[in-house]
């Protein structure tokens, strides 16, 4: 019997995003994320004494130009030679691209495999055979699986191959290939890297491979929530007994939704929000996390939240601050309004606020007003550096989806502060238990679904 | 929805007050007061009814927040009417009378579902906000769009919120702003980029440093090659150079190695063992001769020693003797007070025998000796006496008690009054109360029928029928709702079509009023002339020309016409200018014809209103009367039912409040009745009350309240009722008495049973003690005590008879053994006491001991004289062995010639030594050559240019070196460089910090975007 890592997409020193520092942040447990998942990555190795440790492309940031990222790979790695244990590593769209991964050595013990064609290492002592191809560039298009030899015979056949597998919508389409594809090569293991979230097309059984992406060792973004790490494999007798996740991450990301339900005040809702938090730093056990709060109240509530967004937002990092006692990062706070279109009903059609309303619709269809409009964000495009430009929501009013978001903020910015907030606000009177139950359930519901919601927006890198 | 009533139960300054909103049908109610009165209060209290109480309420000052209490009575248009009431609280605060929460659903049924911000702005509006309204108008600097759309929403502050958008957009970013937050954050990440910049390694620079190190690494290689090379080349030459004094000096010594000629060759040890075997043989000879003067000497010393034989033989039983000797001084000692005490003892004896036998002598004493068990039963026997006595004088004192309750019970059964049945008087006072006829509850009745009559008589003077009775006013014939309403419609309808017609009219005078003003502004501002004014000009020229005309051609002359034409001046200059000022009018509007055209419009206009005016004022005239007639009719018939005829929009509610005066009529009428019926219940159950308590034999007052009597009844009904319980209670006490007492006779008798039984025991158990001890059990444990303490002291004083005894035979023993043993010693005893003849034997004993010892000693010591003695006899004998040995190997004839062999030899192993080292630095010079080759080498070598090559060879390793140093030093900074690439963090940390930035800069973007858009928006709606 013998085990193996299987790990991709270390990203090493790609900086953690849409963190936005303040005072309580708790800056020391972000610093070098990456660096420490992979340090991780290497004393689990050394622990659980495995044979080999598989790395399915992407160890750098295509864009990072620092030599010093390759160094400390390089010298982070070293312990496994004297642990006796080899890397087997393939290049990923971004390490094509990476002028690191170009010119950097590596020690003996690290085997880089061939982007020319598929290269296959046998491992006599295990009886292990690998094959593997990395990405001469990073547009590789083509279906590289086609190029992969056939299982050896009395062999256990691992693939390694970075793709997109069958595709996943919203994302480049690298190295595509189907599940049929890597059936059809007869191994028992293909260690898949490119998806970020951990995955698996296919379970071990008689004549069927494991087929598994592990994720990235360390989320960096919102999109990438949730436990992030490594797969141990075990093999027996040329079988796999087991393919288990491992947690490899430092620094955790978490969509956190409140449902305010019976809440009155910003300041109740602030109870409410101390409540959740308190109870996802005890999930977290100990791990330090950035939290991605959605509140969700009554269009009143929400009116009072963007009356003054930022003493809410330092509210909110505050009571982050107290109740995360190993590190809590508020990410952002959003403000989802429930029972917004019975709201938006309840507004006569004839008054200003109905015109309003008509106006916010308007704007989707009347390009002179929209073009009107997008003039007195001129100067702010023009001052913003192009890569941050493309994030802000809102400034490109062309754009579907971000026009819509925009404009139901701006209608939440506007409506509740000219005294038309009708309807919607139950909640506000809903004080009797049955109805905080309610609420309670709804918030829990709300609860299920944010975490999925973010964990569907969890994404490959492009 | 109307509000028919308001309860400030307890809310701000109120407490238990109401505001009867219920008069008239419809229209205003005005609610108005002093200052501080509460006019506020009672608006934010009837907010509070519908929308709760804030958490932070200022009405919590008088009541305490969780008492606050508001209730209302709200009627829909159904005519369904409610009564709630509003706490203050979290959940359900909203009751209804019986204090069941009340859903929010039901509220919305009678709100409408207004929000509270609704309820502000329409109704709950006060002087602070009108203030703030006229101000947001005013604000509005006659903007008249922004200050509609304002009304409209009902805020009345888009202007602040504009301004708070602006704000906080400027805040966030302006175009050529620095200090704006977006600006800042730029800023602050440009320059952690530019720092990630320059901490950053390339690739490019990585790869050059390692080909540098290369390139370093070959230099080094090639130079330490060159060195290799040199460095033996110039160590053969320096060996060359040394080699030629070392062979010279060679020669030398071995031509003095031949002179030397043959030597023996010696042992290396040979000096060593020589210089050993002379020294040994020296030193046992001495040795020898000195043991055996010592020996001598020694025999000389035993021989004067003489040793007591006789004595160490009896050395135990001497010893022996001298222990005992401290045990005879202490028998000598003791034997007189051992003989005293025993005759004390036995005196003591005798005096007790004395005190309780004295016929008795102490050979008898033994007939007085208690037994252990005898003494127990004595013991356990007087013990049991006390029990017994202190048990018979409780029985004695319980029964004692128990005779005196019987006293006392039957003393109290005795004092107590005649028997009486109260259960008839009970039941009919039962009644009574079952009938809850009380005067309290007439005193209600009748303060519900005055609230009645008043309530009554307020409503008949809102009616405005003051002077009806209750029952006048219930019959009055008043017309029917149907026809009220009709004739209420009929009057609306022409109040409204009068209105209209006064309106119009109104609209027309002010039509033609502003005509006037704008004919008079077009006047005003600059038009000359009017056609009118041509035409007068006209007409006034055509008067002048016909005066003229009559002068001229007819001579006629009208001085009154020219004066007036004239106006002063002559007839020619005034017809001059008449034609001068026609002409001038039509050259005016020829010059202003669109002046001139609009002027005429609008007298056009104003004549056209002036007849439209006429009949207008015709219609509002025929309305107006048509609108008296109808109120005539209207004042008409309410006369007729004789009443003041109400305002027409009130006359509904005018019937309405009349149905509920008849019904509160009826209401009048229940509550006399109950009065009536309650005052004659009082009476009948007095009756019966007083007659019961006279049955029973009590004193009664006919003038007494039912209250009154009934409270007598009560007391009477309780006293009986407590009389027969006390009665029960003492008869079922003194047969507990009784009872008591025999138990407590009972106890007695066994107690003094129990006690005679006693008493027989102990006569038998103290019989023998003598008769004193029958006396009591104290006696007789004193008897006791006596008995034991002679027959101790009888104990002693045989004991010490024996001890006596015992010691007088040790004296004898000890004092024959002393003679004995001084007799066999020869030691002088004679008129010598024992422990001193005992003290001259020991004294023996310690000489013969001393003697024996020394004599041991002195022995030993020539013993061991003798074994040295021959030991050094053995050394010398084989150290003159060795040294016949050393001089067989240097082939010598004595021993004396052994030290000049000796001299011969270490000078040729000296010579031949060094001969040996400068072959071997020879040898390591040449690297191992043989000597005849080094003498060839020697022998052939350039001895003058020798030293020049040496320095040659050697600055060229000098310079190899110098550069040797060059290339490690440069190698060790291109390594060291390298070191410290050692995959540092720093410009993955700035990148961090500039993504922290980035992160505050796109969430900074997208809030401007949404406050720019949200304000451009808004002042686009305005």
């Amino acid at each position: 019997m013998f085990k193996f890592i299987h790990a991709a997409d270390i990203h090493l020193d790609s900086p953690l995003q849409g963190l936005e520092r303040y005072d309580t942040a708790p800056v020391e447990k972000i610093r070098s994320a990456t660096r420490e998942a992979l340090r991780n990555l290497v004393r689990l190795a050394i622990e659980e004494k495995v044979a080999f440790v598989l790395i399915a492309g992407d160890v750098y940031d295509g864009d990072w130009k620092d030599y010093n990222t390759g160094l400390y790979f390089r010298k982070e790695l070293a312990p496994l030679a004297g642990a006796g244990i080899g890397v087997y590593l393939i290049s990923g769209n971004h390490d094509a691209q990476s002028v690191v991964s170009k010119q950097l050595s590596l020690p003996e013990h690290v085997k880089v495999l061939a982007v020319s064609e598929a290269q296959t290492v046998v491992l006599d002592d295990l009886n292990v055979a690998i094959h593997g191809q990395g990405f001469a560039k990073r547009e590789t298009t083509e279906n590289l699986c086609k190029g992969y030899p056939k299982a050896l015979g009395g062999m256990f056949n691992i693939g390694m191959l970075h793709t997109c597998a069958g595709g996943y919508e919203g994302h480049e389409r690298y190295a595509p290939c189907t599940i049929a594809d890597m059936l059809g090569h007869g191994y028992q293991y293909w260690a898949l890297g490119h998806i970020h979230k951990r995955g698996e097309l296919s379970r071990f059984s008689k004549g069927d491979p494991h087929i598994l992406f592990p994720g990235n060792i360390q989320g960096r973004h919102i999109r990438e929530a949730g436990a992030k790490g490594c797969t141990v494999v075990s093999v027996k007798d040329g079988e796999i007994v087991s393919a288990e996740h491992r947690d490899l991450d430092v620094f955790r990301w978490q969509n956190v939704a409140v449902a305010l339900g019976g809440a009155g005040t910003m300041d109740r809702a602030m109870e409410l929000a101390r409540e959740r938090l308190a109870r996802t730093a005890i999930e977290m056990e100990g791990k330090a996390v950035a939290v991605r709060v959605e509140l969700m109240g009554t269009p009143r509530l929400q009116a009072q939240y963007l009356g003054d967004p930022e003493q809410w937002v330092n509210e909110m990092r505050n009571i982050a601050g107290e109740v995360g006692a190993s590190g809590m990062w508020v990410e952002k706070v959003k403000f989802k309004a429930t029972a917004a279109e019975e709201a938006d009903e309840a507004i006569d059609p004839d008054g200003p606020a109905g015109e309003l309303l008509a106006m916010l619709e308007g704007i989707k269809t009347d390009a002179e007003l929209r073009a009107d409009l997008s003039g007195e964000l001129e100067d702010l495009r023009k001052k913003l550096p192009r890569d941050l430009r493309d994030q802000v929501e809102g400034l490109n009013l062309e754009s579907e989806g971000e026009l819509s978001a925009l404009l139901e903020d701006v209608k939440q910015l506007l409506l509740p502060r000219m005294g038309n907030i009708e309807g919607g606000d139950e909640g506000e009177d809903a004080s009797d238990a049955g109805l905080s139950a309610a609420a309670d359930s709804a918030g829990a519901a709300a609860d299920s679904a944010v975490d999925s919601a973010g964990a569907a927006a969890e994404e490959q890198e492009r | 929805m109307r509000i028919l009533n308001l309860n400030l139960l307890a809310v701000g300054p109120f407490t238990a007050r109401s505001i009867d909103l219920s008069a008239g049908g419809q229209g205003l109610h005005l609610i108005y007061g002093d200052n501080e009165a509460g006019k506020s209060s009672a608006l934010r209290a009837l907010r509070a009814f519908f929308f709760e109480f804030p958490v932070r309420s200022n009405d919590v000052f008088l009541h305490r927040g969780a008492d606050l209490r508001v209730g209302a009575e709200l009627r829909l248009a159904s005519g369904e009417v409610v009564r709630w009431t509003r706490r203050k609280g979290n959940r359900a605060t909203l009751m209804n009378g019986e204090g069941k929460a009340v859903e929010a659903a039901e509220l919305v049924r009678f709100t409408g579902g207004i929000t509270s911000e609704q309820f502000d702005d329409f109704f709950g509006i006060n002087h602070g906000a009108l203030v703030e309204g006229g101000q947001s108008l005013l604000s509005g600097k006659g903007n008249l769009g922004e200050a509609l759309f304002a009304a409209g929403t009902g805020g009345g502050k888009l202007k602040q919120l504009m301004a708070h958008l602006d704000a906080e957009a400027e805040n966030l970013f302006k175009p050529r702003g620095r200090d704006q937050v977006i600006a800042q954050a730029l800023n602050e990440r440009e320059a952690l980029l530019r720092g990630r910049d320059e901490v950053s390694l390339s690739a490019s620079a990585w790869v050059d440093l390692e080909k540098e190190i290369s390139e370093a690494q070959a230099q080094l290689k090639a130079n330490a090659e060159e060195l290799d090379a040199s460095e033996p080349r110039r160590t053969a030459l320096e060996g060359l150079k040394k080699m030629i004094p070392l062979v010279g000096e060679r020669g030398q010594l071995l031509g003095q190695l031949r002179e030397l000629g043959d030597v023996p060759e010696l042992p290396a040890d040979f000096g060593t063992r020589r210089e050993k075997a002379w020294t040994e043989f020296r030193e046992a000879r001495g040795l020898a001769q000195s043991e055996a003067e010592q020996i001598e000497k020694l025999a000389g010393r035993l021989a004067g020693i003489i040793v007591r034989s006789d004595v160490l033989e009896r050395e135990t039983i001497i010893e022996e003797l001298a222990g005992r000797s401290k045990e005879y001084g202490s028998d000598k000692d003791a034997a007189p007070a051992l003989a005293a005490g025993r005759e004390a003892d036995l005196k003591e004896a005798e005096r007790i025998l004395k005190g309780l036998r004295p016929e008795l002598d102490l050979a008898r004493a033994e007939e007085l000796r208690i037994s252990v068990a005898r003494r127990s039963a004595i013991e356990e026997l007087a013990s049991r006496h006390a029990t017994l006595v202190e048990r018979l004088k409780q029985a004695t004192q319980l029964k004692e008690e128990a005779e005196k309750a019987i006293r006392q019970r039957q003393a109290k059964l005795g004092a107590l009054a005649g028997q009486r049945d109260g259960v008839a008087l009970e039941r009919r006072l039962k009644d009574v109360r079952k009938r809850a006829a009380s005067e309290q509850q007439v005193s209600l009745k009748r303060r519900e029928l005055a609230e009645a009559e008043s309530k009554a008589a307020g409503q008949l003077a809102r009616l405005g029928l003051g002077g009806l009775a209750l029952e006048a006013a219930e019959k009055l014939a008043l017309p029917g709702m149907a026809t009220v309403k009709s004739a209420e419609g009929r009057l609306a309808e022409l109040e409204k079509a009068q209105g209209a017609s006064a309106e119009k009219l109104a609209e027309a005078e002010e039509k033609i009023e502003k005509l006037k003003n704008e004919v008079e502004a077009q006047r005003r501002g600059g038009l000359v002339a009017t056609e009118e004014d041509l035409l007068a000009a006209r007409e006034k020229r055509q008067r002048g020309w016909q005066l003229v005309r009559g002068v001229w051609l007819e001579g006629r002359k009208d001085a009154a016409a020219e004066a007036a034409f004239g106006g002063g001046a002559g007839l020619p200059e005034a017809y001059e200018r008449s034609v001068a000022d026609a002409d001038g009018v039509a050259d005016a509007l020829r010059k202003d014809a669109d002046g001139v055209a609009r002027l005429a419009m609008l007298v056009n206009q104003m004549r056209e209103g002036e007849g439209e005016k006429v009949t207008l004022a015709a219609r509002a005239a025929d309305a107006r009367g048509a609108l008296e007639a109808a109120r005539k009719e209207w004042e008409a018939m309410w006369r007729a039912a004789g009443v003041p005829a109400p305002a027409p929009a009130e006359a509904r509610a005018w019937l309405v409040d009349h149905g509920n005066l008849v019904e509160r009529i009826g209401l009048v009428r229940a509550a006399r009745q109950a009065v009536e019926e309650g005052q004659a219940a009082v009476a009948e159950s007095k009756v019966v009350l007083l007659e019961a308590r006279r049955e029973l034999g009590e004193k009664v007052d006919e003038a007494i309240s039912l209250a009154g009597e009934m409270e007598l009844c009560a007391e009477l009904v309780e006293a009986i009722k407590k009389a027969e319980r006390d009665r029960a209670g003492h008869a079922e006490a003194l047969d507990e008495a009784r009872e008591k007492l025999a138990r407590e006779e009972g106890v007695l008798a066994e107690a003094n049973g129990e006690m005679e039984r006693w008493r027989g025991k102990w006569a038998g158990e103290v019989a023998t003690l003598g008769a004193q001890a029958l006396e009591s059990p104290a006696i007789a444990r004193e008897v006791v005590g006596q008995v034991t303490l002679l027959f101790e002291k009888l104990a002693d004083a045989e004991k010490k008879e024996r001890q006596l005894k015992e010691a007088q035979e040790r004296i004898r023993r000890f004092e024959a053994d002393a003679v004995k043993l001084a007799g066999v010693l020869q030691v002088d005893a004679e008129g010598v006491e024992a422990r001193q003849i005992a003290a001259r034997i020991s004294a023996l004993l310690k000489v013969a001991r001393e003697a024996a010892v020394n004599a041991r000693e002195v022995t030993k010591a020539r013993e061991e004289g003798v074994k040295r003695k021959d030991s050094a006899g053995q050394r010398q004998k084989r150290a003159g062995a060795d040294l016949e040995e050393l001089c067989r190997i240097a082939q010598c004839e004595n021993a004396e010639e052994l030290q000049a062999v000796e001299t011969r030899a270490r000078q040729r192993d000296k010579l031949a030594a060094e001969i040996r080292a400068i072959e071997r630095n020879l040898g390591q010079i040449a690297a191992g050559k043989k000597m005849d080759e080094v003498e060839r080498q020697v022998a052939e070598a350039d001895v003058d240019g020798l030293g020049s090559q040496i320095r040659e060879i050697g600055e060229k390793i000098a310079t190899l070196k110098t550069q040797r140093e060059a290339i490690i030093h440069s190698l060790g900074t291109l390594q060291e460089k390298q070191r410290r690439m050692d995959g540092s963090s720093k410009a993955a940390e700035e990148a961090e910090k500039a993504q922290m930035l980035a992160a505050r800069v796109i969430e900074k973007a997208s809030r401007y975007a949404r406050v720019k858009i949200a304000g451009g928006l808004l002042r686009r709606a305005i």
